[in-house]
């Protein structure tokens, strides 16, 4: 069983990679390159992938969000999504097996961070604090049936190049996920019917979700109802293994131990629909304190250890 | 259920960033050595009211309890090589466990007389080696420690034993009324002798002879999964041996690769890493009832820690938390 953590392409470096190492990190992650160009080669990939099989881990996948060019079928939309076709072709050469990805017309919302235990500053969102004045990005309005058209054309592009390069696709819900259109913009992945909506719209075993639980629970899903409901179309192909305490409409992104989701009873749940990992601890609040870097990862890298040692047995 | 406790030194009472940092990582429960009380030292380890009450004030304010008072070896150690000051020493540890009940501290350490007391050793027998990612623990080689003859001077096995269990009829009977448990560790490493000089608490046996020699509800052990392991005993026959009645106070809780009898020396290694199944170990304890602290023990150095060891200490009560979250939830 795997666990799987994320750096950002700058982030590459001995320092990191020991440090995950040392507290039992399998796959690397990297997040955010810079968007893909049509002429990009595969060989930035080959050689992280070399540097982090150097130091004993298995690169396993890029993050990124896609250009409002595609989101938004704004101009130079095909050089884009052709980036992305080279993109995901140079992963396959190099062997990265995984590219985690969204597709929103705006990106995420929170409000004022708060404060909890012991003084560490937690992710937070309040529908009511956040509707005092809703933020408006004309720029980005898009009415859910141009979106859902969107994505499936970007699909339809990507979805037969990464089966050819043996890389599965892996979308990341909306985050907060409300189904309303946020900030002008309609939000197409905000519920499980939407990622089931999504999976027939261009059916292919690369077409997978990245369950994020955190997200999941945000939705006001029972997360091991909706483990059982994603795991037996066999669309999981990666989790973040986050907590929450809250409703959909007010909730904090708490510690991993001390949120309203059993972390165990989900952990067993993944095991029962045979979800092999990797598992993610996404995000974790932050320390006041200085030289506390990796201090929030190394607690939840270790959580989630042993919870995969209960429970897969 | 279980809580999780942690070691902290003098030096965290001027450091409550760090006392702060435990509480947000959802630590229960701190282990002091008395030494942190100010006046203990001078008083040649004998802790006062007021000094104790600074140190419990500290601890508080951090939203952090005190489990166990530690005294440390070495105020024992005129007792243990016989001379002459050995009631000094026992009126201390008396003191200290009368102040321990009056600020209701579940725990007191006692520590046994170690071979290190007596004997400079030589430095091959302690090396730190790098594993995984490059973190650095303890190797503890006893190829040439074991089986030797006794230097001179050195006191005998029965009369550390004579010595400790004097130590163990006085103060136990005043813990018992003060509502302290007392808690022996046991030897570190687990093994009779240490380039010769005598070692008497280093298996289950000599635990279970100390709790005959003075019996009492309030006479247990800190059970350290980890040198019960490199002793080459069965730590899970031991769990319920010790905790079936009622003799476990305290755990530490840490992981070790090789057993003494195998290796002549072990590794001290990250807790997921070691030979233990550590959801064995908390679900043997949580088995027999225990529900005190478990604490990780020692601190091993990854390579981009800074000094305090906070991704270490994170990384440790992640996975501490997560064993018992799991009993919790499966319960």
């Amino acid at each position: 069983m795997t666990i799987q953590d994320h750096l950002s392409l700058d982030g590459i470096n001995d320092d990191n990679l020991s440090i995950f190492k040392a507290i039992g990190v399998d796959y690397v992650a990297v997040m955010h390159p810079p968007p893909p160009k049509p002429g990009d080669s595969a060989d930035i990939w080959r050689d992280i992938r070399k540097k982090v099989e150097s130091h004993g881990m298995k690169f396993n996948n890029v993050g990124l969000r896609p250009a409002k060019e595609i989101t938004l079928d704004k101009p130079g939309r095909d050089e884009h999504i052709d980036g992305w076709c080279t993109l995901i072709r140079n992963m396959g050469e190099a062997g990265v097996p995984t590219l985690c990805y969204n597709f929103r017309g705006i990106g995420n919302f929170r409000t004022a961070r708060t404060i909890g235990r012991g003084g560490a500053s937690y992710s937070t969102f309040d529908y009511d604090e956040f509707m005092k004045e809703p933020p408006d990005y004309p720029d980005h309005h898009i009415s859910e049936e141009k979106l859902r058209a969107n994505l499936k054309h970007f699909l339809e592009h990507i979805v037969p190049v990464a089966e050819e390069a043996d890389v599965q696709l892996t979308m990341h819900p909306d985050d907060p996920p409300r189904p309303e259109p946020l900030g002008g913009a309609a939000r197409i992945l905000s519920t499980l019917d939407d990622f089931e909506h999504m999976f027939k719209a261009v059916p292919s075993h690369v077409n997978t979700m990245l369950f994020c639980q955190g997200c999941v629970r945000e939705m006001g899903e029972d997360v091991p109802t909706a483990i059982r409901r994603i795991g037996a179309q066999n669309k999981i192909a990666a989790v973040h293994f986050r907590n929450l305490r809250g409703t959909p409409d007010k909730f904090q992104e708490v510690f991993v131990d001390e949120g309203d989701v059993d972390m165990y009873q989900a952990m067993q749940t993944y095991r029962e629909v045979g979800f092999e990992g990797p598992f993610m601890m996404d995000h974790t609040p932050s320390f006041p304190q200085e030289n506390a870097q990796w201090a929030g990862r190394a607690f939840a890298v270790g959580y989630i250890r042993s919870m995969i040692q209960a429970v897969y047995r | 259920m279980m809580k999780i406790g942690t070691r902290i030194s003098p030096d965290w009472l001027n450091r409550p960033d760090d006392l702060a940092f435990l509480k947000q990582i959802g630590v229960d429960c701190v282990d002091i050595t008395l030494d942190i009380c100010p006046g203990y030292a001078e008083a040649g380890g004998r802790a006062n009211r007021e000094g104790l009450e600074q140190v419990v004030t500290a601890i508080d304010k951090a939203g952090l309890k005190i489990e166990r008072a530690n005294t440390a070896n070495s105020n024992c150690i005129k007792t243990f090589l016989g001379q002459p000051g050995s009631e000094a020493e026992i009126d201390n540890l008396i003191v200290n466990a009368e102040l321990c009940g009056e600020f209701d501290l579940p725990v007191m350490g006692i520590q046994c007389f170690q071979a290190g007391q007596f004997g400079h050793f030589p430095e091959s027998m302690h090396s730190f080696i790098e594993g995984r990612g490059g973190y650095s623990h303890l190797k503890v080689d006893l190829s040439e420690a074991l089986d030797q003859p006794p230097p001179e001077g050195a006191p005998t096995h029965d009369e550390i034993w004579e010595r400790t269990i004097k130590i163990f009829r006085n103060v136990v009977p005043v813990a018992e009324s003060a509502g302290v448990k007392v808690a022996m560790h046991g030897n570190d490493p687990p093994v009779p002798s240490l380039y010769g000089v005598p070692q008497v608490l280093y298996n289950f046996a000599a635990f279970d002879r100390l709790f005959s020699e003075v019996p009492s509800p309030n006479n247990g052990m800190t059970f350290c999964v980890g040198t019960r392991y490199e002793s080459g005993e069965d730590v899970f026959e031991g769990i319920r041996h010790f905790g079936g009645q009622g003799k476990i106070f305290h755990v530490h809780f840490r992981n070790v690769r090789g057993k003494i009898p195998e290796k002549k020396g072990y590794e001290e290694v990250i807790p997921d890493a070691g030979d233990m199944d550590m959801y064995r170990v908390a679900k043997a304890l949580h088995d027999v009832g225990y529900d005190a602290v478990i604490d990780y023990d020692h601190i091993m150095r990854l390579t981009t820690d800074g000094p305090e060891g906070r991704e270490y200490i994170a990384y440790c009560v992640g996975h501490m938390r997560g064993l018992l979250q799991a009993l919790e939830s499966n319960a």
